[in-house]
């Protein structure tokens, strides 16, 4: 029997988690991942997102519990900290592991 | 087995763009060539605590200038830690250092024709020196630069006997244009972001 050339498993690729499997979140998430906690500001000058969309993607993520929101008055100026969660952390933790190994399976 | 990507470029970056304003290229230049300054002024004991008056004037600048077009982050504690470590070494190198060479050279302890050609180069060493912790503290290379110009200015002065101020006049100078270079980059490619907005 001929051996397959690609062997994906398709509950493995389903298994990818869909709140961190989109480029813009994913790279929010890889940013508080490699520090303590970071303002709206600096994720908006290292994503290069415009205000609106960066809001969206961080209710989302939000919502899914991977990290904290927190909005307080700097210099009379509106400033939002974020950081992440235990289980923001080990959601990426487990999302990168999936996907080196559907990697590996086509390399 | 599949081997998990690492998250240590992605730390290195955004801990590379945290520097990337040239403030502290602007602040470190201008408190050296201040103190270069004041030795040629004849005040140079004042001169001595003008890099605690940089350190705040960076943390002011940086809130100022820096931060409504970058924002601000907190690094992690291992990154912090490593930071701190990397201080303390620059300021025990340079104690060491400069220690040494000024007993060796200044108090006499030794009477070589070269040590005694060395000796106006001296204070522009230890700053070449610390320097050079600073680029391996940090991880930022354009300090290693720094320091072999810093260096270089040393062999130049002691090369045409002048007095150890304009080693640090010139060599602060410098570190204080790359700076400036730098900023005005920094301001030109980071405007000061809307507020933060839901739209």
């Amino acid at each position: 029997m001929r051996k397959r050339a690609i062997e994906l498993n398709a509950r493995d690729i389903a298994s990818l988690d869909k709140v961190l499997h989109e480029p813009a979140r994913l790279s929010v998430v890889a940013c508080l991942a490699v520090v303590q906690h970071a303002d709206f500001v600096f994720l908006q000058s290292q994503t290069g997102m415009t205000g609106g969309n960066l809001s969206a993607h961080l209710r989302k993520l939000e919502e899914a519990g991977y990290l904290t929101i927190e909005k307080s008055f700097q210099d009379s100026r509106p400033k939002t900290t974020l950081a992440l969660t235990k289980s923001g952390r080990s959601a990426l933790d487990a999302y990168l592991k999936t996907l080196s190994a559907l990697l590996a399976a086509i390399a | 087995m599949a081997r998990q990507p690492s998250l240590t470029l992605t730390e290195k970056r955004v801990f590379h763009a945290f520097w990337q304003d040239g403030l502290l290229d602007v602040v470190a230049g201008a408190t050296i060539a201040g103190i270069g300054l004041g030795w040629l002024c004849g005040v140079f004991v004042p001169m001595v605590a003008l890099p605690i008056v940089g350190v705040f004037a960076w943390q002011i600048a940086r809130r100022r200038v820096t931060e409504p077009r970058m924002g601000s982050v907190a690094f992690s504690t291992q990154r912090r830690h490593r930071l701190v470590h990397g201080l303390i070494a620059i300021f025990s190198l340079g104690v060491v250092v400069g220690g040494n060479l000024v007993t060796r050279v200044w108090f006499g302890r030794t009477h070589s024709a070269l040590a005694q050609w060395f000796a106006p180069a001296i204070p522009v060493t230890i700053v070449a020196a610390m320097s050079l912790s600073c680029a391996a503290a940090l991880g930022l290379w354009r300090f290693l630069l720094y320091g072999i110009i810093l260096f270089l200015v040393g062999l130049g002065l002691a090369g045409a006997d002048l007095e150890p101020w304009w080693g640090l006049i010139a060599g602060g100078a410098v570190i204080a244009i790359c700076g400036a270079v730098m900023l005005a980059a920094f301001l030109r490619d980071f405007p000061i972001l809307p507020s933060e907005t839901e739209d």
